[in-house]
């Protein structure tokens, strides 16, 4: 049997598959702990999060070829700031979908928490703090408006999210009566801008971020529960976990995460105007499936997540960078993410056969396929 | 008697062996049925019975033996072929697709050319109903009838089908007295027409009016078929048990002399199928659940573990004990071990780690932080406490053997230190060596001073493991059995001839006064968002136009229609693929490819003849696209919204391409064609509003709506009654596209000119005015007529905004409140009807 399992590392049946088979065939077999040892270091190859790591390596290593400038330190400290930007949204978008929700206020939260910080402050470092309370509390109010949509009312997330951005169009287009030219305060472009130990705050702050929330996941009481939750809601409600508590809860960090991404921006680009937020939907639900993560929900990884708002930055920066019109630029994305979670779901549901069986048998077996 | 497979035989199985992984189902089982005759099945739990009715359903393969249905063989394992023999399967728990109403349930049975025309319909359908007994509206949504009436309406298909073997799998377990009796006549009736019916059920007394003979399964062969009148109950009951302890158990501990005060007491209990049940355990004591499955066993424990509403007292150790809430139930010390391991128990995706310590992550933290190394202790003690066999302590919990994963499941629960444990059905799916380990510490549980109540469907283990047996009949408690009257014989008996009835719940929907029925009815028809967002527009017409006399047949009005036209089109289409429990993201930029398409083709000079090619060649390009989408969805299995996604990026790309800048006026006397107007109603208005006519009516009366909506309501469920799942999903698809393109021809008349930027934001808006029109994005339920009325409440909040002296931020508020509000509303409505429904699956 172990022997077997031993040959079968090459053959591309997955671990879990494997194993079970083998516990059906001998249930009393004892398996000893080397074997788990191996299998982990196996687990973790064939982990949905590990592929955007070869992925993002291979990209940076043939970027000079396709675009010889888009390494050289001028593209990428322009790059670079986009990249945590985006990473730090994505990480709130992760949060939601673990919960399988997907959240479609992200450029509501965003453009308005860039006027905010903006706008207040009129240009000047004394009104900072207090609004970045603001943002803050504009935060909070969006996430606990969309838990209680998700929770209370009962609405889809896809369709409470939608709403809730409508709502917060609204409150923008309230407080600025249609305009904006509000430029930020100095030491918000300073911490944008500025570097500390040669790397640029942008990135420090969006690695701090997902490191933190990495940790908080894997080892504080309430992130071990948040990750129950997202498994298996069922069973968390039986096991006693406020499950509704911990929904609410992750919009309201999700809103914050969004908030923290727009300060940065609106400190980076400037005069954000009306719509910041509105580059930041897509590719935050991209970052997460290019991370690994699935909408069906459940699991998730924030760092898998942050290597895939890198890796679609850098995407685009290539292509820009080798001349192609933005046409182009949208072509390959598309086929990236298409390809990518086509391979996935190959690597995960058995083989091409089973897709080609499918189409050649169409209407004889329904789909039970992941939803993702 | 005549031997089996003899000719007058409607169902005849001969010798049918069926192997599962090793085990045994069937060995070499013969049984058949004649022409005008009742033929009961009966047998324990795990006998064999549904798997020798899967059989002969076609829907397993047996290893060997044959089936044969009318006197003609069936050559393939393949439900429809069985259906086309002439055999009906009536299950336990309905196939019935809950979006679609109940004359539409029963037409799906028919083969299309057997159904009758539309005008007839509802006659016939009542008639149907009529002769099961059953008095539900054919137009009455199927999600919203009681359970009763959902086994009704499976009967009728069944007999809608003249099938000539009938196969009913303990039809009137939900059914109340009255209801019985309706259909035990009705059988009776079948019968007289010379069909043959198999009947299977747990209850003597109904078997005893019924059959003419009766088969008796114990553990996977025939123990005896006799004539209905020429044998005793007991006899039967002989049959039945007798099953062969294949398992040892813990030994039990000495009954003492006076009974012990009871640690655990829980008296009065009143809720959904409970009826006054008194459950108490003393100290050491294991007391056991038992009965035919669905007979309230379940429900006492989940309504104890506070997943239920229960009424009635709760102590614990004297203390009385709140189990509202699972989390109160948990505090107060009481654990439910669900029999759901899958979806209730595990955290599949998650560590034998993880899962182990689930619940006692606050006592294994310092200041919030979980302490991983006493965490990895700890569950590694439990491991090897509770011999779980995994590789690791890191593998995934859906890797391991389903003993060893309910083993995981109670080491967690031991861990959390419980005074109560309710246990539901702990050895399901549980390989026999690890059966014996759970026993094990289930004893040792009661042994260390938990009171320990268990559910299983399965008497020999309760024989075998309890200190006293409840046995449930509906609801009730029929017979406390304890001692050496624990016997499996003693169990078995006690469940199968108790004569306890349902009675009519009283909080039924059915028993509501009948124009309240019918005004609730329409509310939660998909009509009703329609008429209220009518009234919304018509309310907010009558504002501006009070204010603004001007306002109504003016060109802000004609200009305002064509907008809602364009953004109608768009979540028409969008409604399809809702309609499928799908969705298309690409709409938005199929709508802005198509206006890039038109700048090439109908330019100043090509006239209508260039607008024709260009409409052309932007449908072929829509039917590529729903072709593209319905790929990557079905095949590829990408869901619908990453698919979408996909597929938008890419139109936008094409876009850019085509026109890297806005170019390319489109000729003014195409324009201006399009948007001609009857006085302040433009054309294409009316053709949206036709189009949303006639596709509801499509989507009601033809066969091919209710398909789409059968696909939409369930899957599954659909394929299993006929309906024909990709093909309907790629059509949806591809119509979807198609009326993205309409909205896009429109929406290049009001530009006028090949901007590559348009159209993405007619996505979110078209998905928007669809759910506001009352569609569900979970399938089955929504109206075009609907989805227009959203699109143009969409449009006139925009236009009438500044008229009415609101700020410009109420363009964004109202459609968001109404999206929120609206969505909350019909989600309640919809919960509402199921709850009423009164299914708990």
């Amino acid at each position: 049997m172990r022997r077997m399992r031993a040959h079968c590392v090459h053959g591309g049946t997955s671990m879990s598959v494997e194993q079970g088979r083998g516990r059906v065939g001998a249930p009393g077999e004892a398996l000893s702990w080397h074997v788990g040892a191996r299998g982990r270091a196996r687990a973790a190859l064939r982990s949905p999060y590990f592929p955007i790591w070869p992925a993002t390596a291979l990209l940076f290593l043939v970027s000079p070829l396709i675009a010889p400038g888009s390494m050289g330190t001028s593209a990428l400290s322009s790059t670079v700031p986009f990249a945590a930007i985006l990473a730090i949204a994505s990480v709130g978008q992760t949060l939601v979908i673990q919960q399988r929700g997907l959240d479609l206020s992200v450029p509501g939260m965003i453009s308005l928490a860039t006027i905010v910080i903006t706008k207040y402050p009129g240009g000047l470092d004394s009104g900072l703090a207090s609004a970045v309370a603001l943002v803050v509390g504009a935060s909070v109010a969006t996430g606990v408006v969309n838990g209680f949509a998700v929770t209370r009312l009962g609405v889809t997330p896809l369709i409470a999210t939608l709403g809730v951005n409508a709502l917060l169009l609204g409150v923008i287009l309230q407080i600025t009566g249609g305009s904006s030219t509000a430029v930020p305060a100095p030491s918000l472009v300073s911490l944008a801008f500025d570097k500390t130990a040669g790397i640029p705050n942008t990135v420090i702050i969006a690695a701090g971020v997902v490191v933190a929330v990495s940790l908080f996941m894997r080892h504080t009481v309430i992130g071990r529960r948040f990750v129950i939750v997202g498994t298996n809601s069922p069973a968390a409600y039986v096991a006693g976990i406020p499950v509704r508590t911990y929904v609410w809860g992750t919009y309201v960090a999700a809103a914050l995460f969004y908030s923290l991404a727009a300060v940065l921006l609106a400190g980076y680009v400037g005069t954000p105007g009306l719509s910041a937020g509105n580059d930041y939907l897509l590719p935050s639900i991209t970052a997460v499936v290019l991370g690994g993560a699935s909408l069906a929900g459940g699991a998730g990884s924030v760092v898998g997540t942050a290597l895939g708002a890198v890796f679609l930055i850098q995407l685009q920066q290539d292509v820009f960078g080798a001349g192609a019109p933005t046409s182009v630029q949208y072509l390959i994305q598309a086929g990236v993410i298409g390809s990518a979670m086509a391979l996935r779901n190959l690597r995960a549901g058995s083989d091409l056969r089973h897709a080609v069986g499918r189409l050649l048998h169409r209407g004889r077996l329904p789909a039970t396929g992941p939803a993702t | 008697m005549p031997a089996p497979g003899s000719h007058d035989a409607l169902l005849c199985l001969t010798d049918i062996v069926k192997t599962y992984s090793g085990v045994r189902a069937l060995s070499g089982v013969s049984f058949d049925v004649r022409s005008g005759e009742v033929h009961a099945l009966l047998g324990e739990n795990g006998a064999g019975k549904s798997t020798l009715m899967a059989v002969a359903a076609g829907a397993l393969a047996p290893d060997s033996g044959t089936v044969e249905i009318g006197g003609r063989r069936l050559e393939r394992p393949v439900p429809s072929d069985a259906q086309s023999l002439g055999l009906s399967v009536v299950y336990q728990h309905p196939s019935v697709l809950d979006d679609l109403t109940v004359a539409e349930n029963l037409l799906f049975a028919l083969a299309p050319d057997r159904r009758p025309a539309h005008r007839s319909r509802a006659a016939w359908a009542r008639e149907q109903l009529r002769v099961v007994g059953c008095d539900a509206d054919p137009s009455a949504r199927a999600g919203e009838l009681s359970v009763a009436d959902r086994q009704l309406l499976e009967i009728a298909k069944a007999l809608a089908l003249d099938a000539k073997v009938l196969v009913l799998d303990e039809p009137t377990e939900s059914l109340t007295a009255a209801e019985a009796d309706r259909l035990i006549a009705q059988v009776h009736a079948v019968r007289a027409r010379g069909a043959a019916v198999v009947y299977i059920s747990h209850r003597l007394p109904e078997v005893r009016r019924i059959a003419d003979r009766i088969t008796v399964l114990r553990d996977g062969s025939v123990s005896g078929t006799v004539l209905a009148d020429e044998v005793r109950d007991d006899e039967i009951l002989q049959m039945i048990v007798g099953r062969p302890m294949s398992q040892t158990f813990p030994e039990k501990p000495p009954r003492p002399s006076e009974p012990l005060a009871p640690h655990f007491v829980a008296s009065g209990l009143r809720g959904h199928r409970l009826r006054d049940v008194t459950v108490d355990v003393a100290p050491g004591e294991i007391v056991g659940l038992a009965g035919v499955e669905g007979n309230g066993q379940r429900e006492a424990l989940r309504a104890l573990a506070g997943l239920l509403p229960l009424r009635g007292e709760v102590e614990i150790g004297g203390v009385r004990a709140d189990t509202r809430t699972p989390r109160r139930s948990r505090r107060a010390g009481i654990f439910y071990l669900p029999h759901d391991r899958h979806g209730e128990g595990i955290f599949g995706a998650l560590s034998v780690r993880e899962n182990l310590t689930a619940l006692v992550l606050r006592e294994l933290a310092r200041g919030g932080t979980v302490r991983s190394r006493h965490e990895t202790r700890t569950a590694s003690t439990q491991v090897d406490a509770f011999a779980v066999k995994t590789a690791s302590l890191e593998s995934p919990v859906s890797t391991l053997s389903g003993g060893n994963q309910q083993k995981v499941v109670i080491a967690r629960t031991f861990l959390a230190r419980p005074k109560v444990l309710l246990f539901d059905e702990p050895t399901r799916g549980v390989d026999v060596g690890a059966r014996m380990e759970i026993y094990r510490l289930l004893r040792q549980a009661a042994d260390e001073g938990r009171s320990v109540i268990v559910a299983s469907s399965d008497a020999v283990e309760l024989e075998g493991l309890c200190d006293k047996v409840l046995v449930f009949s509906r609801g009730q408690v029929v017979r406390v059995l304890t001692g050496p009257e624990i016997t499996e014989s003693n169990i078995t008996g006690a469940a199968i001839t108790a004569t306890v009835e349902h009675t009519a719940d009283p909080s039924d929907a059915r028993s509501a006064r009948p124009r309240r029925r019918r005004f609730a009815a329409f509310a939660r028809s998909d009509l009703a968002p329609s008429g209220v967002i009518a009234l919304i527009i018509a309310a907010l017409a009558v504002a501006t136009d009070v204010g603004h006399p001007l306002f109504l047949g003016t060109r802000d009005v004609t200009s305002m229609l064509l907008l809602a036209s364009i953004l109608a089109f768009a979540s028409m289409g969008q409604l399809v693929v809702l309609l499928g429990a799908s969705l298309d993201l690409s709409v938005g930029p199929l709508v802005g490819l198509t206006v890039v398409i038109l700048s090439f083709f109908a330019t100043p000079g090509a006239g209508y003849g260039g607008l024709a090619l260009g409409v052309l060649v932007a449908g072929a390009v829509g039917v590529a696209v729903g072709a593209t989408n319905t790929f990557l969805i079905r095949t590829l299995r990408i869901g619908p919204v990453i698919s979408t996604l996909v597929t938008y990026i890419a139109l936008q790309g094409v876009s850019l391409l085509l026109r890297p800048q806005p170019a390319g006026p489109l000729g003014s006397g195409v324009t201006t064609g399009i948007q001609q107007a009857f006085g302040p109603i433009p054309v294409v208005f009316v053709v949206a509003v036709v189009v949303a006519l006639v596709a509801d009516r499509f989507l009601h009366r033809h066969h091919l709506g209710s398909e789409l909506r059968a696909v939409g309501s369930d899957e599954v469920r659909a394929f299993r009654v006929g309906a024909r799942v990709a093909p309907t999903l790629l059509a949806a698809h591809v119509v979807c596209a198609l009326l993205a393109v309409a909205a896009g021809v429109v929406l290049a008349s009001q530009v006028g000119i090949g901007d590559p930027s348009l159209g993405t934001d007619y996505t979110l808006t078209s998905l928007a005015a669809a759910v506001l029109g009352g569609a569900s994005i979970f399938g089955g339920r929504g109206s075009f007529v609907g989805a227009f009325l959203g699109a143009l409440l969409l449009q006139e909040v925009i236009n009438t905004t500044t008229f009415l002296g609101l700020a410009q931020a109420w363009q964004e508020y109202l459609p968001g409140l109404l999206i929120v509000l609206g969505a909350g509303v019909y989600s309640r409505m919809r919960s509402a009807a199921v709850s009423r429904s009164g299914s708990t699956t």
